[in-house]
């Protein structure tokens, strides 16, 4: 892990010095987790590959201001992610002419039924719960969320992901669980085990 | 079922990644860069900032000196500049743009940008890129802008050139790919942080960048999906192996 957080460190430093091919090795590292996080919000896969664009056009012309989280550019990628989900026409205004001019291979869109399946693989079934509640949070809030609870980070590296003192990040979270569980069904005994143990 | 980029849409997408990340002057302070450079004499690799120094001198990246001064020019609307004699040894123009407000740009070589919305705290949107020399009216940058952008702009000629691909005992070149630069080996860091070439035929194959047809990168995709792949990274003698070099996966 050390050694994969060093390299992609470099491949950063390299980037940012205005080496082009190293910054297209951290677009091949983390397109995956981009797209899958924007899918799971979306359930649409054109959306997700035009908010998946949006991030990494974003964190490119934002480099200046990236956090790297543990030689990592991928928290902030997927804080990035989160917020262009919201509202992705408004993510895109800035981009539009440069990711129209995008080629698209002819695939069709996946049918609702395999887009239910493909956002059930990247969802364990109490985070399809989590998804629906989640978005009523404020911005910083929810990105927290998004991180520790279905990115897998933990509270202090989701913490300087979204730049704010770890303190205040277990706050938020703590205010957040409430919400959520006061949001979740009383017949999912499940979804609030998972709530509470963690 | 895994959720996967259309291959052609992220094939086209990482192209544009790559291009505007090689065009990019480094963050906060191009036109230091420039007077460094013309000050010392000192040949920069192309879109070079003080890390590229590191990559001085690796067979096939491109090294960019000035051949004059910078001409900085602040302005609003679309406007011609003229450059200037051409001095001697001079092959493009690098022009930094920094939006001074929002608006819409156009340059010479037919490349656009533009700055959505002008945060006044934030960091300038800065676009910064080189161009032929023939794509000059004369010797004229003719910038197009939409009529109240308020711009400031960085017009510097310069000496560019492409290093030649070194080539090893093998016969094989290697050295940095880029534009018109693709070498048998290209420059990689390997997981371990060791700097070392990965042969460009294992890159291809690992990446599927071999299908020709929409419905053969979909075989690929389908084949390979969510998986990663690791390739050898050599010395530059290309039989020395120093470390592996992941591709893809999740």
């Amino acid at each position: 892990m050390s050694d994969a957080s060093g390299a992609e460190r470099e491949l950063w430093t390299r980037a940012l010095a205005g080496e082009g091919e190293a910054f297209g090795l951290v677009f091949d590292l983390h397109r995956g987790r981009v797209l899958r996080h924007a899918f799971w919000h979306l359930g649409n896969r054109h959306d997700a590959e035009d908010a998946t664009a949006v991030a990494f056009l974003e964190l490119w012309r934002r480099r200046a201001d990236v956090r790297v989280v543990d030689g990592s550019v991928l928290p902030w990628l997927l804080v990035v992610t989160e917020n262009v989900c919201r509202n992705v026409a408004r993510g895109l205004r800035r981009y539009r002419t440069t990711i129209g001019a995008l080629p698209r291979d002819a695939r069709p869109e996946p049918s609702a039924e395999e887009a239910a399946l493909g956002r059930a693989s990247v969802l364990e079934s109490g985070e399809a719960l989590l998804a629906t509640t989640i978005r009523g949070l404020p911005t910083t809030t929810r990105a927290l969320v998004a991180l520790t609870a279905m990115e897998g980070y933990s509270v202090s590296e989701a913490a300087a992901a979204v730049g704010i003192s770890v303190g205040a990040a277990k706050t938020r979270l703590s205010r957040a669980r409430a919400a959520l569980r006061d949001a979740l069904p009383a017949d999912r005994p499940d979804a609030r085990r998972k709530e509470r143990s963690s | 079922m895994t959720i996967d980029m259309d291959p052609v849409f992220a094939a086209a997408l990482r192209d544009v990644l790559v291009r505007r990340a090689a065009s990019a002057a480094p963050a906060r302070r191009p036109r230091r860069r420039l007077w460094i450079g013309a000050a010392l004499g000192v040949a920069l690799v192309g879109g070079a900032g003080v890390a590229a120094a590191e990559l001085r001198g690796l067979p096939g990246s491109e090294v960019v000196e000035p051949v004059a001064k910078p001409i900085t020019v602040d302005g609003v609307g679309p406007l011609r500049i003229d450059l200037g004699p051409v001095p001697e040894g001079g092959t493009a123009v690098t022009f930094a743009l920094t939006c001074r407000s929002a608006g819409s740009f156009t340059y010479p070589d037919g490349a656009s940008s533009s700055c959505a919305s002008f945060d006044a705290g934030g960091v300038p949107s800065v676009t910064s890129e080189e161009v032929p020399l023939a794509v000059l009216d004369g010797t004229v940058f003719a910038l197009g802008a939409s009529p109240q952008a308020r711009w400031t702009l960085t017009l510097t000629y310069v000496h560019a050139e492409r290093a030649p691909l070194a080539v090893n005992a093998r016969g094989e070149t290697y050295g940095v790919a880029g534009e018109g630069s693709e070498p048998d080996l290209i420059a990689a860091i390997a997981t371990n942080g060791r700097e070392g070439y990965v042969r460009r035929s294992a890159l291809d194959a690992a990446a599927g960048a071999n299908a020709s047809t929409p419905a053969e990168a979909l075989a690929w995709q389908d084949a390979h999906a969510g998986k990663t792949f690791y390739i050898p990274v050599y010395e530059s003698d290309g039989e020395t192996v120093i470390g592996t070099f992941a591709v893809g996966g999740p």
